[in-house]
C-alpha cells in the first residue's frame, strides 16, 4: 500500500468525508498544536498555502510541504474571520475543491482554540505597531490608532513588560506561561532589539518569577494611551532585574524575580540617572566582583547576600535559600570579611545593598 | 478507535482521513484503492529513469506474467537490480502508486527494478502469486546479461503481503536450487496464516490492518475451498518455514501498531537464530502502511530512508 497518499481529494464526498477532515482537525485542537503546528498541518492537508492574518499583524502562512513564515493571503485567497477579528485564509490556485469551505472553517475554530488558549500573543505582529505604542515621540492619534489595531482600547488599563531573554526555539513562551490566565487580559508581543516587549491587559500576579535565561522588567499599570510611561518604568525596573540561572551541570536553578516598577521606590532615581562611567570605580562593587569571581562559590555567595540585605534576619535569609543557618553565617562571615564592613546592622545591609543594586545598574546598561 | 500503543504525533491527525479498508469484500476495497490513485497526480517517470513492460513466461500451465522494467537511462551493464513484490493484502493492486516507489528506487540506487504484478486473490489462490513471483526472478536472472543486470546482484524486496512473498521467493529459490537473491528486504511483511502471535490476537481495530482484515487476507489466498485439515505449505506462510538457514541477508521492518509487528519481529529473530545477516527496525508509533499513507513524516521518512538504505547496503551500491 506505498503508493496511496492520504489525500483530500480521495475523500468521498459527503458526510462521511466531511467528518474524517472535521476528525483530523480536531486532532490537532487535541494535540495542542501552536499556531505554526496548526497551520502547518492544514497546508500539508489542504495542499495550497493556508494562513492566519491581522487584526494588525503582518500575519503567519504554512506553505503545503508544512513550513511556516511571516506572510499574508495572496490575493485571491478565501477568508474566515475569528472570534477575536483575525481572518484564516486558504489560497487555493485552480478549481476549488469539495471540501475548502469546511477546511477553512476547522482551520479557523482550530486557530481560535490555539488564540484562546494563549492569549492571543501567538499571533505575529507587525513589531512596529507596538514600537508606534510605547515610543513617547509617537504623536497620540498614532498611538491610539496603533493601540486599537493590536486590539487594545486606549482608554484601557495597560502593562508593559521588558523582557530581556527569549531568543531559543520556544521564544517568549516560558514567560508567557506564568503571566495571567489569557481569558481575562490580552496580550501582545513583540522583539525590541535585543529586548521583547510584552503589553498586557488584565490583571497581572503579584510575585513573577523568571523563568531561566530571563529577566523581567515589570512597568506601572498605566491607561493604555499613556503606555511610553510604564514601557520607561519597565525598562528601568529591568535594569534592577537578575537572569534565572539555567540549571547547568549540577548547579540549581536559581529564579530571580521580576522587577516591579512599583517597588522600586527612589531607586528608580539611580536607574534614571546612573548609567556607564557613573558607576565605574567604585570600590564597594570591585570588592563584590572579586566575590563572585571565587571559582566554585562566587554566584552562591552573591545570591547569598542578594536574599540576605532582602530578609529579616539571617535565619530567615536561611530558609529562603533551603540552607542551614550556620552555612549562611559562614558565608556572610567571608563576606564580611572581604567587605571590611559588617552586615549585622542596618548601616552594613543598607550599604551593602546599594552596592548590589548598582552592581546590577552597571552590569544592566540602559 | 482506541490504540493499543501510543500513535506518532504527526501521524495521528492522519488517523481519521484513513479509509475503511475491508479486504473482505475485494470488489469495494479496490474501488477505494482506485479512488485514492484516481485523487492522486498522475504518475511521471522520474527524469533519468526507463520503463518498459514486459509480459514474461509463467509456471507450467499459466498465462504470462506483467512486469513493468525501471532501468536508469545510460547507465551500463551489470547493474544490481531489485525484484519488487507489492503489497496489498494478496487481494489489492495499486499500479501508480508502486510504480511510483520502483521508479524511485531505480533512480536512487542506480539499479534496475523489475515490479511484478502478480495474480490477486480470491480470484487466484495460492501458489498464482508465488509462481508468477517466482517466474519473474527467473527471468530476471535468466536474461540479466540483456538487461544489463549483474546476475549476482539481484536483491528480493517486498511491502505487507508482498514482503510474505518475497520471503517466500527466497525459500523457493533456496529449495530449487533456482536463482537465489543476495538480499531480501521485508518491509512490514505478512508472513503467518496461523493468526496466534499476541499483535495478531489483540490488534483487532487498528488503523488499516487488523485481525479482521489479516483472516479475509488468508482466507482469500489460502481458498475458501480448501480442506482445513490439509497442512498450509510454508511457500504460502513462510513463518512456518522449519529451517531457515541458508537464506539471503535479510532487512526487516515493522510497526508497533501493526498486527503483522510480531511475525515480523520472530521471523527476524529466526533468520538471526539459524545464521543470516538480519537488520530489523521497530518503528514506534506507526501503522501498517503509514509511510505509503503519509510519506512526509520524520517517523516514516526513516522508514523509507532505511529501506532505501539496507538495499543500498545489500546490493553493494
Amino acid at each position: 500500500m506505498r503508493g496511496l497518499v492520504l489525500r483530500l481529494a480521495g475523500l468521498s464526498a459527503g458526510a462521511e468525508g466531511a467528518m474524517r477532515l472535521i476528525g483530523f482537525f480536531d486532532t490537532l485542537v487535541e494535540q495542542r498544536l501552536g499556531l505554526d503546528g496548526v497551520l502547518g498541518m492544514a497546508a500539508r492537508v489542504a495542499e495550497c498555502p493556508v494562513g492566519l492574518a491581522g487584526p494588525g499583524a503582518t500575519g503567519l502562512m504554512a506553505r503545503p510541504d508544512g513550513s511556516t513564515r511571516p506572510g499574508g493571503p495572496p490575493p485571491g485567497a478565501t477568508v474566515r474571520e475569528l472570534r477575536g477579528g483575525q481572518c484564516a485564509w486558504l489560497a487555493r490556485t485552480g478549481a476549488p475543491q469539495p471540501f475548502d469551505a469546511l477546511l477553512l472553517e476547522r482551520l479557523a475554530l482550530a486557530c481560535d482554540a490555539v488564540l484562546s488558549r494563549r492569549g492571543g500573543e501567538a499571533v505575529p505582529l507587525d513589531p512596529a505597531l507596538l514600537e508606534t505604542v510605547i515610543s513617547s515621540t509617537a504623536p497620540l492619534p498614532e498611538r491610539a490608532r496603533a493601540l486599537r489595531l493590536l486590539g487594545f482600547a486606549p482608554s484601557a488599563p495597560l502593562t508593559l513588560l521588558a523582557v530581556d531573554g527569549g531568543r531559543g526555539p520556544q521564544g517568549l513562551a516560558p514567560v508567557l506561561d506564568r503571566l495571567a490566565p489569557t481569558s481575562v487580559s490580552r496580550r501582545r508581543t513583540a522583539a525590541l532589539g535585543s529586548v521583547h516587549v510584552v503589553a498586557v491587559t488584565g490583571p497581572l500576579p503579584e510575585r513573577l518569577l523568571a523563568p531561566a535565561g530571563f529577566r523581567i522588567g515589570v512597568g506601572p499599570e498605566v491607561t493604555a494611551s499613556e503606555a511610553p510611561r510604564s514601557w520607561e518604568g519597565a525598562v528601568r525596573a529591568l535594569r534592577f532585574a537578575g537572569t534565572s540561572r539555567s540549571d547547568v551541570g549540577l548547579a540549581p536553578v536559581v529564579e530571580e524575580p521580576a522587577i516591579y516598577h512599583s517597588s522600586l521606590g527612589a531607586f528608580e532615581v539611580l536607574a534614571r540617572e546612573l548609567s556607564g562611567p557613573a558607576i565605574a570605580d567604585i570600590g564597594d562593587l570591585a570588592v563584590l566582583d572579586a566575590l563572585a569571581a571565587e571559582p566554585g562559590s562566587g554566584t552562591e555567595l552573591l545570591t547569598t547576600l542578594e536574599v540576605l540585605v532582602q530578609a529579616d534576619s539571617l535565619r530567615a535569609a536561611a530558609r529562603t535559600l533551603h540552607l542551614h543557618h550556620n552555612s549562611v553565617a559562614v558565608r556572610v562571615a567571608r563576606a564580611e570579611a572581604a567587605l571590611g564592613y559588617g552586615l549585622g546592622e542596618t548601616v552594613g545591609r543598607f550599604r551593602l545593598a546599594l552596592a548590589l543594586a548598582l552592581r546590577r545598574l552597571r552590569d544592566n546598561p540602559a | 478507535m482506541s490504540l493499543p500503543l501510543p500513535v506518532d504525533p504527526e501521524l495521528a491527525p492522519w488517523l481519521s482521513l484513513l479509509p475503511a479498508l475491508d479486504v473482505g469484500d475485494a470488489a469495494a476495497a479496490r474501488a477505494t484503492v482506485e479512488a485514492m490513485a484516481a485523487a492522486a497526480p498522475p504518475f511521471t517517470l522520474p527524469e533519468g529513469v526507463e520503463l518498459s513492460e514486459h509480459s514474461v513466461p509463467g509456471a507450467v500451465g499459466t498465462p504470462e506474467v506483467p512486469v513493468a522494467v525501471f532501468r536508469p537511462a545510460g547507465a551500463g551493464n551489470a547493474l544490481p537490480a531489485v525484484l519488487y513484490v507489492h503489497g496489498g493484502g494478496f487481494i489489492l493492486e495499486e499500479g501508480d502508486g508502486d510504480r511510483a516507489l520502483a521508479a524511485r528506487w531505480a533512480a536512487e540506487l542506480g539499479a534496475v527494478v523489475v515490479s511484478v504484478r502478480y495474480r490477486l486473490a480470491p480470484e487466484h489462490p495460492y501458489p498464482a502469486a508465488t509462481d508468477d513471483c517466482y517466474a519473474a526472478l527467473e527471468w530476471l536472472a535468466a536474461n540479466a546479461a540483456g538487461l544489463g543486470v549483474d546476475r549476482a546482484r539481484i536483491a528480493v524486496a517486498g511491502m505487507s503481503a508482498g514482503g510474505g512473498l518475497t520471503a517466500a521467493l527466497t525459500l523457493l529459490a533456496r529449495d530449487r536450487g533456482g536463482p537465489v537473491p543476495c538480499f531480501q528486504l521485508l518491509d512490514i511483511p505478512e508472513l503467518d496464516d496461523r493468526l496466534e502471535t499476541s499483535s495478531m490476537r489483540e490488534f483487532t481495530d487498528t488503523p488499516v490492518w487488523n485481525r479482521p482484515n489479516a483472516v479475509r487476507s488468508w482466507r482469500a489466498y489460502l481458498g475458501a475451498d480448501r480442506d482445513p485439515a490439509a497442512p498450509v505449505p510454508a511457500y504460502a506462510a513462510p513463518a512456518r518455514a522449519e529451517n531457515l538457514a541458508g537464506l539471503p541477508p535479510a532487512y526487516v521492518a515493522v510497526s508497533d501498531l501493526d498486527p503483522l509487528r510480531d511475525e515480523g519481529l520472530d521471523y527476524a529473530l529466526r533468520l538471526v537464530r539459524a545464521g543470516v545477516p538480519t537488520e530489523l527496525h521497530l518503528f514506534p508509533g506507526t501503522f501498517h502502511g503509514a509511510a505509503g499513507f503519509v510519506p512526509d513524516t520524520a517517523v516514516t521518512r526513516r522508514m523509507s530512508e532505511g529501506a532505501l538504505d539496507a538495499l543500498r547496503r545489500g546490493l553493494a551500491v
